[in-house]
């Protein structure tokens, strides 16, 4: 089991470059998965200048094989649109699998998340609310599954996994997890991967010749002399204190106490933001500012800390000066760098209809999840495929983070995918604000967000 | 009466200038945020945060080719359907509401009055609150569901009560002797809102014609959501393009603000013309 | 005009429209009000009057009335009064009369996001525009936007950008004061000072009231750029009852809550314009 984490987060890794990562890619594109009669998909990847020597040598096998011709139209809804990063290749994709199958019409419905209105979560929540669901969708798995499952309009994949073990083979078990509910139905295929961690700016430690921010006292020395020299400790932003919250419960509470969800036992967390508040360890401006300020800051080296995602790694690796570690356990909690945060945030969901009117969408999804497809997804960015270990020329602060992942011996998801949401923001946007200007003690808030919780 | 103030003494000389610098201060005003995204449209996305009133270190047009490069984004055909997305709101709009506005405002009814409080309250629902409502409602009616016309209905419903209240604002007060001296020469109700009312309301139909083409043309959120397919989604897509998951391309934003904003600007200064001839068609004798 | 048949077929065209779009969705939503539907699952559970109870003992809630009260104060003294201002100084205006009415409308132009950015940038601590000018005159930089501020920053950019819009309303309602009134109270020697106020301003009375009703509902639909730029932060003090209700329905998936505000902010809304009608209009309609 552990083994099978490492791959998968050695996975993850990669998406450092990619900034992404598709589950079941680490090289399992030898498995000869197109071998199943059932995959067409795969055909016309030959045709694919990109393809690497492996896939060139089974295409020609695989073409042979399919037989049955699809027809028909499939309506696909994604998050990747616009100046998304996989958006192109994700275009590139469907062409290529449409001029594959001339009797295949892909309906490409995606629409960028994120921006002041989530127009890509309210497609969702209307095409759901209207019975009209699409025919596959690539949708946040966790808490928000609720909105597709209470639904009850798609389907349960674990039954087409298990009839086509060639392609299910190189789903990774680790990551299906992600997507499987406590009755054992697979509501989807989680698809794309993150993990979060402490960046820090090495260049400031040295240069103010402080320890690097491995443990809680190295954290602490360093506050005074950065702030003394108009230096912020942390680029955080307590508008949306998220990752950062996240790393300190983890700090405090370890892997199993993360599971008791707005437990008294995360208060002194909670009380980690205020004390670092009082110390002047944010931005003087931390109330108001976005993630894209605070981004900016850190990158400027204003700021020697970010507590953050994978997404941001690409933006950071070309400064030889970029660490990511796991945030040290806080002064008696049970966190540390035996401790990674990472998941699977989102996956593919088929609709009952699609699946009751024949296979075509099926078809599409398993080319979708194919090694072929993952692998292209994947070269995003500049990485070209998924290996265990980081690839040669790897920048200091990817090979640190890849450290950060093979040090861990355990990984959990982030807490706001797993609980109501509402509660989660209650608690970090603006909860957090309240705390540490000291207008709400840590465990008012947390009995708040416990009873929004259980709701 | 008072006695005028003679302009070339020194208060008048003041208030003279005063008029004219508040005038062109305004102006002064309102012309920079459209210096601010010309500006900011050639630079890359972390220097408009770092700086943003600075010229720009060079004129580089990579923020319009990412804008070019997003896939799916056929820039012209979105133009072509923002104009009939945007311009079969305004006609709807248009003769809808001053039908509505001619039996508020020029006919007597006890139920005007409760009329208009329904029309006020609508005024107040957020079009946000609508969406998902809408939306199911929309997915009944065949052949609407995620077409142009998905779009085109919600939105004149949206632009309805603006332009309702501001035309009946309007044909309420012009004179009630005109309509009179019509009813006497022997003319029917359709004959005096087509040859009287209307002509009348020229200006007033082309200001609520300019504000419904801009706000329709920039609703991004309805449109986006009512019409599925990109290939016939309007042009404002493209604002919605710029931010991802994890953060928000400025200097796209920046190009996307300038490409979008050149037609409603354009036919803004040709519309003008439109009213001010309405200005002087509609000679009203007082 | 008196014709029941007329009234009610002049109306009818409108009367579809909003009633499936506008009315019918709005019912939804106060059924919703009563329901617990979170994640815009599509099973709602009855809840009776829990969203109210809880509205009511949010201590959010009052402080999203007090902004709104705020904001239309800000918005009622600054903008209606500018742009009342500038209209009148701009119809007398023969020359420059199209320049300055373009220049006016561009803030309407650019989308409420973009201004709301450009706005950020302007108050942010580390690169905003305010701190660079502080620090060129060797002051100390400031964190503009905070508790007590917050309102009164995103009131700014609200009263600014809608000025031309107001200003091209009144300037259209402008256009039917018949010229001869105007030139024979020059030569009876008034003032402008008093053609204003004793003309202009009572001949566009009707426009003033639509203009004081479309303040009211536009404060209470204000929403992008607050959310733009402080998100209704720093500790919900620049919370508005739009923007605590897209939080509720599109960032708690809590629709239910959302729904519940959604139904207090139109129904104060409603009250709060009819009043102000009552109070504006005069006895004798017609």
């Amino acid at each position: 089991m552990k083994k099978e984490m490492k791959k998968i987060l050695a996975a993850a890794l990669t998406c450092a470059m990619s900034i992404g990562l598709l589950a079941g890619c680490g090289g399992a594109s030898d498995s000869g998965s197109g071998e199943s009669a059932d995959a067409p998909a795969t055909e016309e990847a030959s045709g694919q200048e990109e393809m690497d020597a492996a896939d060139e040598q089974q295409a020609p096998e695989m073409s042979k094989e399919s037989e049955a011709e699809d027809e028909g139209t499939i309506r696909v809804v994604t998050f990747l649109a616009g100046s998304d990063q996989w958006a192109p290749v994700y275009k590139e994709v469907i062409n290529d699998y449409m001029a594959a199958h001339p009797g295949v019409t892909i309906v490409d419905e995606s629409q960028p998340t994120s921006g002041t209105q989530d127009l890509f979560r309210t497609k969702v929540q209307s095409d759901v609310a209207a019975k009209t669901p699409p025919d596959l969708m690539l949708y946040y798995n966790g808490e928000e599954s609720k909105m597709p499952l209470d639904s009850e309009l798609f389907v349960d994949l674990k039954p087409y996994m298990d009839a086509d073990p060639e392609w299910s083979a190189n789903l990774k078990e680790g990551a299906m997890e992600a997507g499987r509910n406590e009755d054992g139905m697979q509501y989807c295929i989680p698809y794309i991967g993150y993990f979060e961690g402490m960046f820090y700016n090495k260049e400031l430690f040295d240069q103010y010749g402080l320890e690097e921010p491995t443990s809680w006292e190295n954290i602490e020395a360093c506050i005074d002399v950065f702030v003394e020299n108009d230096i912020v400790p942390f680029a955080t932003s307590l508008m949306k204190p998220s990752y950062m919250v996240e790393q300190l419960i983890l700090a405090q509470v370890g892997a199993e106490g993360q599971k008791d969800y707005f437990d008294n036992s995360w208060a002194p967390a909670l009380a980690a933001m205020k004390d670092l508040y009082d110390k002047g360890a944010f931005p003087a401006d931390c109330m108001t500012m976005t993630e894209d300020d605070i981004r900016v800051l850190f990158a400027d080296g204003k700021a020697a800390m970010m507590i953050n995602g994978s997404w941001t790694v690409s933006g950071l690796k070309d400064n030889e000066n970029m660490r990511m570690i796991t945030m040290p356990a806080l002064p008696g909690g049970k966190g540390g760098s035996d401790v990674a945060l990472s998941g699977f945030g989102s996956g593919w969901y088929m609709s009952k209809e699609a699946a009751e009117r024949d296979d075509v969408t099926l078809h599409f999804l398993k080319y979708m999840t194919s090694p072929e497809v993952m692998t292209r997804m994947i070269a995003v960015g500049g990485s070209s495929a998924i290996t265990c270990d980081a690839p040669e020329g790897a920048s200091p602060l990817e090979i640190s983070a890849n450290d950060m992942l093979n040090t861990a011996t355990k990984f959990v998801a982030a807490c706001d995918s797993q609980v109501v949401r509402e509660a989660w923001l209650n608690m970090t946007e603006p909860g957090i604000q309240y705390i540490a200007t000291g207008q709400s003690s840590p465990e008012d808030i947390l009995a708040q967000s416990r009873s929004l919780n259980e709701e | 009466m008072k006695s005028k103030i003679p302009q070339h003494t020194p208060i008048g000389w003041i208030i003279v200038m005063f008029k004219w610098l508040l005038m062109f201060g305004w102006a002064a005003m309102t012309f920079l945020p459209l210096y601010w995204v010309v500006i900011n449209c050639f630079k890359p996305s972390d220097e408009i945060l770092r700086n943003s009133l600075e010229w720009p270190a060079s004129l580089s047009l990579a923020n319009f080719i990412s804008i070019m490069s997003y896939p799916d984004v056929n820039i012209p055909k979105a133009f072509l359907n923002s104009f009939i997305i945007s311009g079969a709101v305004v006609v709807l709009v248009v003769a809808v509401s001053s039908m509505a506005a001619f039996a508020l405002g020029r006919m007597e009814n006890k139920m005007g009055k409760y009329i208009m409080a329904v029309l006020t309250a609508c005024l107040l629902v957020p079009s946000f609150a609508t969406v998902i409502p809408n939306f199911v409602t929309l997915s009944n009616i065949p052949f609407v569901h995620g077409n142009r016309i998905a779009a085109i209905l919600p939105q004149t419903a949206g632009n309805l009560c603006f332009s309702i209240i501001m035309v009946q604002g309007f044909m309420r007060s012009l004179p009630m002797e005109l309509d009179e001296a019509a009813v006497i020469d022997g003319a029917s109700v359709p004959q005096i809102f087509t040859y009287i009312s209307l002509p009348l309301c020229r200006s007033v139909l082309a200001t609520v014609a300019i504000m419904v083409f801009i706000w329709s043309y920039n609703d991004l959120f309805t449109s986006l959501v009512y019409v599925s397919e990109r290939s016939k989604q309007p042009i404002c897509v493209i604002l919605s393009m710029v931010s991802n998951m994890f953060g928000t391309d400025y200097g796209a934003m920046m190009a996307a603000i300038v490409v979008t904003i050149l037609p409603p600007l354009v036919l803004y200064i040709f519309a003008q013309e439109q009213v001010v001839s309405g200005l002087t068609a509609g000679a009203v004798k007082g | 005009m008196k014709s029941k048949k007329y009234f009610y077929l002049f109306l009818a065209p409108a009367a579809v429209f909003i009633l499936t779009f506008l009315i019918y969705p709005l019912f939804r939503t106060i059924y919703y009000s009563f329901t617990s539907w979170k994640n815009f699952s599509p099973k709602q559970s009855f809840a009776g009057l829990a969203n109210y109870d809880r509205l009511f003992h949010d201590p959010v809630i009052l402080v999203a009335f007090r902004n709104t009260f705020i904001m239309m104060a800000g918005v009622f003294l600054f903008q209606v009064g500018v742009s009342l201002l500038l209209a009148i100084l701009v119809s007398k205006t023969k020359k420059m009369f199209k320049f300055l009415r373009t220049v006016y409308f561009i803030p309407i132009l650019i989308s409420a996001t973009a201004i709301g950015l450009m706005f950020r940038l302007i108050y942010g601590y580390e690169y905003g525009l305010l701190n660079l000018i502080i620090l060129w005159f060797g002051g100390e930089k400031q964190v503009w936007i905070n508790e007590k501020t917050s309102i009164f920053l995103v009131t700014i950019p609200i009263m600014w950008q809608y000025v031309g819009f107001y200003f091209v309303i009144f300037l259209t309602g402008m256009s039917k004061i018949p010229g001869e009134i105007s030139e024979s109270a020059k030569l009876d020697g008034i003032t402008p000072f008093q053609e204003a106020v004793y003309i202009t301003i009572p001949m566009i009375r009707d426009v003033i009231t639509s203009v004081v009703i479309l303040v009211i509902s536009g404060c209470f639909k204000v929403f992008d750029m607050v959310y733009v730029i402080t998100g209704g932060g720093p500790m919900n003090s620049s919370e508005l009852l739009s923007t605590y209700m897209y939080s509720a329905a599109f960032r708690n998936y809590n629709g239910g809550y959302a729904s519940a505000i959604a139904i207090v902010m139109v129904a104060f809304g409603v009250l709060l314009s009819t009043v102000t009608r009552r109070i504006l209009e005069p006895k004798e309609t017609y």
